[in-house]
């Protein structure tokens, strides 16, 4: 542990946070819940001079329905996320997902927005929102940008964030589907890294499944989705279509599983959420 | 003269037997009587005494029996 | 007079006065102390897991800021080893390291920081050697040897009858091979310890351990101060397990404040304690087990092998234990046990929470439940037919005392519903299937054969409370509660007015360690001997305040009474002290031993054990190979029950900790490097991983050596777990998995390759 050298900035508000990065952005990484960035600093993977700590900007922590939109702010906690009546109603399965992520303790400090920049490819909350078809918004002292979340994120730890710039918001379309379903296979039953994940959600306007763990970034399962959209969710397609999930994964082989294994686990997660949106089963 | 029975017990045993019964002079020691059978361990030993815990300098009386093992553990 | 009923502060949850502080982290642990001026220490140790050292070199760590030593084996004074059986694994390496994460060098600094960059500038120049990465390689023709002596570090076999002919004759031969893996202990507080020298010159060590005395010897021996410069204070530490009964930074502590002559602190990281703390052996055990028409056992065959890692340490009695296990609580005519301790570079293997017992039972356990299903009988009904009975002849020649506790187990799990109604369970989805599985276990109590001669005190304190005194550190058993209680039952007084003091060699006597399920036992039977010594002594000297003869005396409830009049036991003790005479007794306990160990064993047999029957219901997830463990169901016999809040806490620890070793642990060696060293990578069951029903319910019988009739309690529930839940994967899958853990790629693997449209078919 070797951290001497860094110099905390503590901003009070997102202006003052701006104006920070501004000056020290090149040099700064950013801390929030600082579930993440406590490991790194442990394990000395910070070599920034800066840690600009946002969680004192109060302003950036909502979670907001409107324009056809739920927004939440960067400050937006997993703990925040349960509690939210338009999540839950809008999103049932980022919060099977939020439930995912870490402990208690874990989950009142760690937000999404830092779940999205961390950008790990296991991230709980990501397939939901990639099936969501979220955006980021950016903010920097020049203006703003809003960015597709698939396009945002790179790879592991890397997206097209600007040095000088903050997520300041994480959104969604609240879009009115007929059902959505979560589930990770963890090696244990809370508190473990995703082995795989899937997230599906059966959208007005057609079939959206994403995939965690089985490549450096989530990956959508197009062709799957665009078979259910053809052939619909039947007892009959259900096979077929988790069949064309796992064959859109190309997982790796680490110490959580074997690349085998994952392609299997694939498949069987895409079928138990297909099956409990067909029967509108409740998460067990 | 006394007697005094010695018994060994863990590791001990195989090193240097299962007990011993001596015949030691008036006023020997515990350890007076370990050494005799080639028991000289003193930084790591356990002595018992009629089964009691008894140091190595303990005056011995006739008819004594001592356990002397290494402090070993086990499950 | 001992009552032998209606006991009044046994048998009772009198709550443990640690448990609040504890809970909401008001308990100072050694790792939180930071007395002024201390130094920090860092380890430095080998990356690889073999290598010839050819040079150590300090000079440019020395000259780092903050450092104040640099300790290398040079500075010991003593032997340079340590170990409980056999000094073989150094105190600190200096011409070849074997282990990766074996300790080279000490550094001390003014802080934490400068001591991990001195640490990193220690240079040690490597020549690495081929190593040996698992115990087939460690047998095979080619295999360089880790120490001179060979690969095999002990190699021990029994046999009785003749099984061969045995097996030969038998209705039914069982012939299958067992593996079972690493498991890491996972103690919130890792190894840690803080010392100083005091204004005496002696070294005061406050460090995390399980046996303070023998520490202190092993301390004496290796920095070469005699034992009575050295006092070693065990209470409190942050769990232990097994992991603390060995010496781990006990010496380098020692160690370092004699050279810097400050007060030094080390404490492992996480990622040091998974290279460098020790683990549960991994077993391989190939075993062939005969029965008859009857479905009474003929014979079994086992062969065991562990993995002790470079230095034996606890190897030769873990191998014990399993060896001793191996043929279950069950009368086997004809035997032969064979038992290999191999060393490998992966690290060490040492004593963990029922030494070789949990692996042993799998394979023993997973045998009955297989001849249970081949003959189409119940598998309670089997294990009936084939128990241990009190004062038999048991299997190694001595005879058994007191087992109606087992039957009585055995009894309370075929009574329960969730062992009647097993078939009867409907899982929520159409690839869960849910399954009922059974194990029984056995655990001796103590050392075996070895000599073991506990010795405690109490202390009558004329201000108005009675203290014990015991050195078997309470590291989280709750032993402090049970034993003021055993304490308050034997004087008949409140236990709010005893006080404990505990493991701490400056203040109380050697009662041994914390292991070997031996505590509550040893310590409780050396305090009732105590307390057997004060009451007479206050006798004495009440008969002489009242004018009367001592055994005109009666004692009761804190009372000393003759037919002139009556005083307390605390004036009593007054008097003691206005006379000079000493208000403090030393109280011992022999523990009952066979004469005749096995040959070739350490300490096989045991005389007294305890007993258990396990219900568990698991649901597997077909399509993902995942096990969801519902029900435990415990029925234990642990003689005599003192605390029951305390003893049913124990058990629901022992059965989680077994859950995960069924189920997700395992301390993964890749090429001799450890992999798993954080709870990051090495999973322990979390609370959402606990089972819907956790219960106990013991099956109290009394064990006529033990204080009230107690045996003890730490080690039993963690032994059947892994069995009962593979018997319950088997019910749910009609799959027995032979290998631990059950992990979910295991489990799917093993599966008829199942695609999940016939899963719902």
């Amino acid at each position: 542990m070797k951290y001497s050298h860094i110099k905390l900035l503590s901003p009070g508000s997102l202006d003052e946070a701006l104006a920070f990065l501004h000056d020290h952005g090149a040099e700064a990484r950013i801390i929030s819940g600082g579930t993440d960035l406590s490991v790194y600093l442990k394990d000395d993977l910070v070599k920034e001079s800066v840690i600009v700590d946002i969680s004192k900007v109060k302003e950036l922590r909502y979670i907001q329905e409107a324009d056809g939109m739920v927004k939440l702010g960067a400050r937006t906690t997993f703990s925040d996320c349960l509690g939210s009546h338009a999540v839950w109603r809008k999103a049932t399965f980022l919060n099977e997902a939020a439930r995912e992520v870490g402990s208690t303790q874990i989950r009142n400090l760690a937000t999404v927005a830092g779940n999205v920049c961390n950008a790990s490819p296991a991230a709980d909350s990501l397939p939901p929102l990639y099936a969501l078809e979220a955006s980021v918004t950016l903010r920097s002292s020049l203006g703003e940008r809003e960015v597709r979340l698939d396009e945002f994120i790179l790879g592991p730890r890397k997206t097209r964030r600007s040095a000088d710039e903050l997520v300041t918001e994480v959104k969604f379309p609240a879009v009115d589907g007929h059902g959505n379903r979560f589930r990770k296979l963890g090696l244990r039953a809370s508190q473990a890294i995703s082995v795989v994940s899937v997230a599906a959600l059966s959208a007005v306007d057609g079939w959206r499944i994403a995939m965690g763990a089985v490549g450096p970034t989530v990956v959508r399962a197009a062709d799957a989705e665009e078979y259910l959209d053809r052939n619909g969710l039947t007892q009959a397609s259900l096979k077929a279509a988790s069949e064309l999930v796992a064959r859109a994964a190309k997982p790796i082989t680490d110490v959580r599983g074997t690349a085998e294994y994952r392609k299997r686990a694939i498949e069987a997660l895409a079928y138990q959420c297909l099956y409990d949106i067909l029967y509108g089963q409740e998460g067990t | 003269m006394i007697s005094v029975r010695v018994e060994l017990g863990g590791p001990f045993r195989e090193r240097f037997g299962h007990w011993h019964a001596l015949t030691l002079g008036e006023g020997a020691t515990i350890g007076d009587g370990l050494k005799r059978i080639g028991v000289n361990e003193d930084l790591y030993i356990v002595v018992v005494r009629n089964s009691e815990r008894a140091e190595l300098s303990d005056i011995l009386k006739d008819g004594d029996t001592v356990v002397a093992f290494p402090p070993v553990g086990g499950g | 007079m001992m009552r032998l009923l209606n006991y009044r502060w046994i048998q009772r949850p009198v709550p443990n006065p640690l448990g609040e502080e504890k809970a909401t982290g008001v308990t100072r642990f050694f790792s939180d102390m930071f007395p002024q001026g201390c130094l920090m220490a860092k380890t430095v140790r080998s990356p690889h897991p073999r290598a010839k050292v050819k040079g150590i070199d300090v000079s440019q760590a020395l000259r780092g800021p903050g450092v104040q030593a640099i300790v290398t084996a040079k500075d010991i004074q003593g032997l340079n080893a340590y170990g409980v059986f056999f000094q073989e694994a150094p105190v600190l390496a200096s011409t070849e390291v074997n282990y990766v994460g074996e300790p080279l060098a000490l550094v001390a600094a003014e802080t934490e920081e400068q001591a991990e960059a001195a640490a990193e500038a220690v240079r040690v120049d490597y020549e690495q050697l081929p190593f040996i990465s698992s115990m087939e390689e460690a047998l095979g023709p080619d295999a360089p040897n880790i120490l001179p002596d060979g690969n095999i570090a002990r190699h021990c076999v029994i046999e009785q009858g003749d099984y061969r002919k045995a097996l030969a004759e038998s209705h039914l031969v069982v012939k299958n091979t067992y593996r079972t893996q690493k498991q890491k202990h996972m103690y919130l507080e890792p190894e840690a310890g803080m010392g100083y020298l005091d204004e005496a010159g002696v070294l005061n060590l406050f460090v995390g351990g399980q046996n303070p005395y023998r520490d202190r010897l092993q301390i004496a021996r290796s920095v070469g101060l005699p034992k009575e410069k050295i006092r070693v204070v065990n209470f409190p530490v942050g769990g232990a397990f097994g992991g603390k009964d060995e010496i781990t930074l006990q010496i380098h502590l020692a160690l370092l404040v004699l050279k810097t002559r400050r007060a030094v602190k080390l404490v492992w990281s996480r990622e040091e304690s998974g290279a460098a703390g020790y683990s549960r052996h991994a077993f391989k055990m190939d075993m062939e087990t005969g029965v008859g028409r009857d479905g009474k056992l003929t014979a079994n065959r086992a062969v065991l092998f562990a993995d002790t890692g470079p230095y034996m340490s606890f190897g030769p009695s873990v191998m014990d234990v399993a060896m001793e296990t191996v043929n279950g609580p069950y009368i086997v005519p004809h035997y032969f046990i064979e038992g290999t301790l191999v060393r490998t570079n992966n690290g060490m293997s040492a004593a963990f929470r029922g030494f070789g017992a949990p692996q042993a039972n799998f394979a023993v356990e997973s045998q009955m439940n297989i001849i249970a299903e081949e003959l189409g009988l119940d598998k309670l009904e089997l294990r009936e037919k084939n128990i241990w009975r009190s004062r038999a002849r048991a299997n190694f020649g001595h005879e058994l005392g007191n087992c109606e506790g087992l039957r009585k187990c055995l009894e309370k799990a075929s009574r329960s519903a969730l062992w009647k109604y097993r078939g009867n369970i409907r899982p929520a989805r159409p690839w869960l299937k849910s399954g009922v599985g059974v194990a029984v276990a056995m655990k001796g109590i103590g050392f075996g054969v070895l000599p073991d001669y506990p010795a405690a005190a109490v202390e009558v304190h004329p201000e108005g409370h009675v203290t014990a005194l015991f050195s078997n550190p309470d590291y989280g058993q709750g032993l402090i509660v049970s034993n003021a209680q055993l304490v308050a039952e034997k004087f008949g007084i409140s236990p709010s007015l005893v006080k404990v003091s505990n493991a701490d060699t400056n203040f109380v006597p050697d009662t041994g360690g914390s292991s070997a399920s031996r505590s509550t036992y040893t310590s409780g039977g050396a305090l009732l001997d105590s307390c057997d010594k004060a009451i007479a002594a206050l006798k004495v000297v009440a008969a002489d305040a009242l004018h009367t003869r001592p055994d005109a005396v009666t004692y009761s409830e804190g009372m000393l009474r003759a037919d002139a009049g009556e005083l307390d036991i605390f004036r009593a003790a007054g008097l003691l002290k206005e006379k000079g005479a000493p208000t403090k007794f030393v109280g011992t306990f022999a523990v009952p031993r066979f004469d005749s160990p096995v040959s070739g064993s350490l300490e096989i047999p045991h005389m007294v054990h305890s007993f258990a029957a396990l219900l568990g219901e698991v649901e597997v997830d077909t399509l993902l190979g995942t096990v969801r463990v519902k029900r435990l169901l415990f029925y234990p016999d642990i003689g005599r029950v003192i605390n029951p809040v305390i003893a049913s806490a124990q058990c629901d620890g022992g059965l989680m900790q077994g859950l995960g070793y069924a189920i997700m642990e395992e301390h993964v060696y890749d090429a001799s490097v450890p992999k798993t060293r954080n709870f990051t990578t090495y999973l322990v069951p979390c609370p959402t991983d606990s089972p819907v029903e956790i219960g106990t319910e013991f099956v109290e019988s009394t064990e006529a050596t033990g204080p009230f009739g107690a045996k003890g309690v730490g080690e039993i529930p963690i032994i059947p777990v892994a069995s009962c839940l593979a018997d319950a994967v088997r019910d749910a899958t009609g799959v027995r998995l032979k290998q631990l853990p059950m992990s979910p790629g295991r489990v799917l693997s093993s599966l008829p390759d199942q695609k999940p449209a016939e899963a719902t078919a």
